[in-house]
């Protein structure tokens, strides 16, 4: 465990669930801080007796979503920045589109399942301009599903939720693997129809 | 001078499979990356001027080795991640404690006295007391912190710890690390 795991965690213990959900707001707008762990931890210190398990859940939640929405307002005001033969180009245009159309998974899938793509996706939400309501709507159901998740787990193993959340970082490199080899599988057969339909002769 | 291979009809062998390419035009890829390794390997073959590097932007494009570059950081994640999960997987099956049974192997530097006392409910002045320091201005400061505050071994530290909470909860086991 790094020092910098060791200080946060001894910070939750010694400031509780604001000190969390400090924690986790920063970590929500992509710097590099180990979340799941201080939500697995928190499960444990609620189980023990340590964090009141309300007041836990809402301010991590509170501070994850503050995160979230400082990601979209990031995207939003990056947007501004960048030329306009970007931003008003057709592919701009259609990615915006397509965001529009299936953002909302993909906002609710990287809050607890493809968690190292959250800050990511919450930036791209802002550059869009996805409506932010719905982006809130998403955020807090994804996130609602990861703190219910590792908190419980961290919960139920208590005793042993250094190994858990070993296990969780594992398991999420793991998916995000898996992600990017049916990634380049779909983009490859893609590719290959449409060589194919090309190579066919026009009658 | 680089050698320049003819082929039977009279062609160079580069003009050869230009002429090839145009009439089976639409090849798929995989079969273009065949004929480029068939011609690599064909024996007494020659690289002549325009050979395979002209051939070689068309068949590796930079769309291509996105592709390839993702399939092959995919596998990778996938191979190292996994077995990493499942490593992690067989010490969480074998780590777990019987019912009623605290681990005292689990104590870390990063913890406080009053959080060890809440763990494993036992009172904060008996620890204080094992490791011999006041507990005034030192509640807040975790384990680590206090060995170095007092020039303590932090390994003594801890065991000394260990057996405060044996000694105060003698139902407790200590559970060897796997």
């Amino acid at each position: 465990m790094s020092e910098l795991t060791e200080t946060l965690l001894t910070a939750v213990l010694v400031y509780g669930p604001l000190a969390l959900a400090l924690t986790l707001a920063l970590a929500a707008l992509g710097l590099p801080l180990p979340a799941t762990l201080l939500v697995l931890a928190a499960g444990a210190f609620v189980q023990q007796g340590v964090l009141d398990a309300g007041s836990t859940a809402l301010l991590a939640l509170g501070g994850t979503m503050l995160g979230d929405s400082g990601g979209y307002g990031l995207g939003r005001l990056g947007e501004r920045w960048l030329p306009g033969r970007i931003t008003s180009s057709a592919t701009w245009r259609r990615a915006a589109a397509r965001f529009s159309d299936w953002g909302g998974w993909a906002i609710v899938i990287t809050r607890f399942l493809l968690t190292p793509l959250g800050p990511a996706t919450s930036i791209i939400a802002g550059s869009s301009h996805y409506a932010f309501g719905r982006f809130l709507a998403f955020d807090l159901l994804g996130e609602l599903i990861w703190i219910a998740l590792f908190g419980g787990l961290g919960y139920s193993f208590a005793t042993s939720w250094e190994l858990l959340s070993d296990l969780a970082s594992s398991l999420s490199g793991l998916l995000l693997g898996i992600v990017v080899l049916l990634l380049g599988g779909v983009l490859a057969v893609r590719t290959r129809r449409a060589r194919q339909a090309r190579a066919r002769p026009q009658l | 001078m680089r050698p320049v291979e003819i082929s039977p009809t009279g062609k160079t062998h580069a003009a050869q499979l230009r002429l090839e390419r145009r009439r089976r035009p639409g090849r798929s890829i995989g079969s273009r990356a065949g004929v480029c390794v068939l011609d690599w390997l064909r024996p007494g073959r020659r690289i002549g001027k325009g050979t395979m590097m002209r051939r070689f932007p068309r068949t590796l494009s930079p769309y291509n080795l996105l592709i390839a570059g993702l399939l092959v950081l995919g596998l990778v994640l996938t191979v190292v991640f996994g077995g990493r999960a499942l490593r992690n997987y067989q010490r969480l099956q074998l780590q777990k404690n019987p019912p009623g049974m605290v681990d005292v192997e689990a104590i870390r530097g990063w913890m406080t006295m009053p959080y060890i006392a809440q763990a494993y409910d036992v009172p904060e002045d008996e620890l204080f007391a094992a490791l011999g320091i006041p507990s005034e201005g030192n509640r807040n400061v975790p384990l680590r912190r206090l060995a170095e505050r007092y020039g303590l071994d932090p390994a003594l530290t801890r065991q000394q710890i260990q057996q405060a909470i044996l000694r105060l909860r003698p139902a407790t086991t200590p559970w060897a690390e796997p």
